[in-house]
């Protein structure tokens, strides 16, 4: 097996803001056919939960066998890569924990609108 | 023709600058549509960044639904002539647009504390995406800065703001999302909205038959989003961005979220948490979020506690 090393400051921003960077990255990795790569997170801010999704997501739908590790990634990152990997099978219930209110005029609503 | 006036001052107040909107939404619905409806904001002495990016989108609603409205260009106090011009309100900053290199425009609000009015293109294009993402990052670092933030907060206000543009990137379908943000370091929070005038939250579930027999009204779509009820069958994680937003920014960092789309309206605090319905009249075409979030974390602040 190859082995090949991406560094994402390279070629995406510094924030993985969007769910399209994530494709982007992923094709990339394709690219690199069946190989394993190294992704060097080295000088990145921030990964949000849509592109570490879409990221899982497309990774681990293709055919080719890509072994992927890790480097550089400030916990922050991890943290979201493992939240994201925990939530792909199985999600909790969201507890409702809010009251149902309506108004007919809005000179009602300002008190509401003013307590917050 | 029918001349609104606009306020002349917005407290701080979370909750008076969104009624002032709805004051407006009712003053306009309230005109004929054969009116010429002019929003006088020139007696304006205070301003508030909810209220200042929700006129122009109020504009462009009406006059896709066929009103003639416009907004009056000018502003009595010189001072908020400037701050005005500065934000580049009402037309906003919008990277595919702009004549000339929009990072370096970026960079000249490193000193104050908001950035301009972001105009952010919606489109699925390559060539767009990549626009896109460099524009939205490098506003995403400016907020940072602008905020002086450190550690897990710059991963709390990442999450917050990409989650809510990544829900306009994928739901509104309409060109452009919108974003604007004041940082109050005497107050310790920034003021920041992110906002859409394309789909409804019942727009975007009657659209997949997985849900539009279930989800019928501006209320259950409310509470089908909130539930985290993803538009997409086939991926779990999806529909989790308002949940979790909601709970790092109210149980996390104590701060306020405020979605409204439809005529219906849900505030969370640290307090309160509810669903509200207005009359069908007051209502926002698109998704419009606020949020209150303090700079400053409790002890212990961990936003990857909320991820799940």
């Amino acid at each position: 097996m190859t082995y090949s090393e991406i560094k994402i400051g390279d070629i995406l921003p510094l924030t993985l803001d969007t769910r399209e960077s994530a494709s982007r990255l992923v094709d990339i990795i394709k690219k690199e056919g069946e190989c394993r790569v190294e992704l060097d997170f080295a000088n990145i801010i921030f990964m949000s939960r849509s592109f570490a999704d879409q990221f899982h997501k497309e990774l681990y739908s293709c055919d080719h066998n890509i072994d992927i590790s890790i480097k550089n990634a400030d916990l922050g990152i991890l943290n979201m890569l493992r939240a994201v990997s925990n939530t792909q099978n199985a999600r909790q219930a969201i507890k409702k924990n809010y009251q149902l209110v309506s108004f007919n005029n809005l000179s009602k609503l300002e008190d509401f609108t003013f307590s917050w | 023709m029918k001349n609104i006036e606009l306020p002349d001052r917005i407290s701080d107040n979370f909750g008076d600058p969104i009624q002032k909107i709805f004051d407006l939404i009712e003053g306009i619905s309230n005109c004929c549509i054969e009116d010429e409806i002019v929003l006088d904001y020139s007696n304006a002495k205070f301003t508030h960044v909810f209220y200042s990016i929700a006129l122009p989108l109020l504009v462009k609603i009406y006059s896709r639904r066929g009103y003639n409205i416009r907004l009056l260009g000018h502003f009595g106090y010189p001072s908020v002539e400037s701050y005005m011009k500065t934000i580049k309100f009402p037309d906003g900053l919008d990277p595919l647009y702009f004549d000339g290199d929009v990072t370096e425009c970026l960079d000249q609000y490193r000193n104050k504390s908001y950035i301009p009015i972001i105009y952010f293109p919606t489109g699925a294009e390559v060539h767009v995406t990549e626009i896109r993402d460099t524009f939205l990052s490098s506003v995403n670092r400016l907020l940072v800065h602008i905020c002086g933030l450190q550690k897990e907060m710059v991963t709390a206000l990442m999450y917050l703001v990409d989650e809510a543009v990544n829900n306009v990137l994928h739901h509104a379908k309409d060109d452009k999302g919108y974003l604007f943000a004041q940082y109050f370091k005497s107050k310790g929070y920034v003021d920041l909205v992110v906002a859409d005038i394309g789909q409804t939250l019942l727009d975007t579930y009657a659209s997949f038959d997985k849900h539009k027999n279930e989800v019928t009204n501006h209320q259950l779509a409310m509470e089908a989003a909130l539930a985290g009820k993803s538009t997409k069958s086939l991926d779990v994680d999806r529909g989790f961005g308002i949940s979790t937003s909601k709970s790092l920014l109210t149980k996390g960092l104590n701060g306020k979220y405020f979605i409204y789309s439809g005529n219906v309206f849900n505030i969370h605090t640290s307090e309160i948490n509810t669903i509200t319905s207005l009359p069908e009249t007051i209502s926002w075409q698109g998704v419009f979020l606020a949020l209150r979030i303090p700079v400053v974390p409790t002890p212990g602040f961990d936003p990857s506690k909320y991820y799940e």
